[in-house]
């Protein structure tokens, strides 16, 4: 992860916008996918995401809080989506290209165990394991305490693990309570 | 630290560990193959998360960011225009739809955005998009650029071709039926729209041009629904 600190320096709007698409469009894609499922739809959500970003660029004074402003439009957009718009689409999670190596046959377990976890334990999850981001960044996407989102991550990944061992070689795992 | 606090610990921070937990693993044999057990099951989890980003996402959002700046009432004039003519209204446009607005006016931005797309796009992913719609396009030639957008709340898709002529802008809207044919010219554009499969069509190219007609017929041609 880049450092917020790269863009203080940058007063012209178009860098100051680039690097930011530069530094937050995957971890912003990644966290659409699991939001929305279709491939298509989260390259949409965060088109969206950067377009509104675009317009009010001005309102974001402290380039240090970029990361949270930019994930909270994304979730705003996310949900004016759906309020808007009723997806034709099943839903299905759309992990295609994802399949594309050797693909194990736990971890797809384990995908499917993921699409069980409620919203709430699901995304703060994400934004840890695939965005690697602390628990202070993810209260602030989230609008929650870091104590909740250290609680949130805690119980997905016991619901997870017990998910896991009701089949098999996760079975013998111990989970506290 | 004791054996509850350290398992707390790796559940909470996914098997990061600092001095305090460190210690404690090498000094506690079962936290450490709780440990250990732990860090196959969080590589497992990485491995699940883990969705490759589309090739290109970064200047495909950069490019739409171009159109952005250069708003103007000419795109808004053509975008109510075509909201007017499937059926949805200015009230529509000018009330409370900041998403469409903005969604329409950029795409129809696009056609006089020249420095898009330098090279064709891959067929195959031109394909992707169009077909997540139910529409099929053959022998359309130079594709600069496919992406979905919004019209009224339904996706449509939105090109760039070029031609020998110049560049136009297609959209396809499954969604948006329409009863016949309409061409007017709108502050600098032609825009036509036409009925097709259950939606309809909209091309757009510079006013004046002699090309739209034969554009529009090979447009028909061009596009088939498998919705
Ligand atoms: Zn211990």
């Amino acid at each position: 992860m880049a450092d917020p600190e790269v863009f203080s320096s940058m007063g012209n709007k178009q860098e100051r916008y680039d690097a930011l698409v530069t530094v937050y469009s995957a971890d912003l894609f990644r966290y659409a996918l699991w939001l929305c499922r279709k491939r298509e739809v989260a390259e949409d959500l965060v088109q969206e995401t950067f377009l509104r970003a675009w317009k009010s660029l001005h309102s974001l004074r402290d380039d240090k809080a970029a990361k949270t402003w930019l994930f909270t439009i994304l979730r705003r957009e996310n949900a004016r989506m759906y309020e808007r718009y009723s997806p034709g689409f099943d839903d299905d999670y759309d992990f295609d290209s994802v399949a594309v190596e050797q693909e194990d046959e736990q971890v797809m377990q384990l995908r499917e165990c993921m699409k069980m976890l409620a919203d709430e334990y699901r995304e703060p999850l994400m934004l840890q394991v695939v965005n690697g981001y602390s628990s202070k960044e993810i209260a602030g996407i989230l609008d929650l305490t870091p104590g909740t989102v250290n609680t949130r991550v805690f119980r997905a990944r016991k619901q997870l693990m017990s998910l896991m061992s009701q089949d098999d070689s996760f079975g013998q795992l111990e989970v506290v309570s | 630290m004791n054996c509850v606090e350290f398992r707390r610990h790796c559940l909470e921070s996914g098997v990061t560990l600092d001095n305090e937990t460190m210690a404690h693993q090498q000094s506690c044999d079962t936290c450490q193959r709780f440990y250990q057990q732990q860090s196959q099951f969080e590589s497992l989890l990485g491995q699940a998360l883990a969705v490759p980003v589309p090739d290109g996402l970064e200047s495909r959002i950069k490019l739409r960011k171009s159109f952005a700046p250069r708003w103007q009432m000419r795109q808004l004039a053509i975008a109510a225009m075509l909201l007017l003519s499937v059926g949805v209204g200015l009230r529509a446009f000018y009330g409370p739809a900041p998403l469409d607005e903005a969604l329409l006016a950029h795409a129809l931005e696009a056609h006089s955005y020249r420095g898009a797309a330098d090279q064709p796009m891959p067929l195959a992913r031109v394909s992707q998009i169009t077909n997540g719609l139910g529409a099929q396009v053959n022998n359309l030639g130079d594709i600069r650029y496919a992406g979905h957008c919004r019209i009224h709340g339904r996706m449509a898709v939105h090109m760039l071709v070029n031609t020998d002529m110049g560049r136009y802008t297609l959209f396809l809207m499954p969604d948006q039926p329409l009863e016949q044919r309409i061409s007017e010219q709108v502050d600098g554009h032609q825009v036509v729209m036409f009925p097709s499969g259950k939606g309809s069509i909209g091309v757009v190219v510079p006013a004046g041009s002699d090309w739209v007609e034969s554009t529009e017929a090979q447009v028909r041609d061009a596009v088939t629904w498998s919705i």
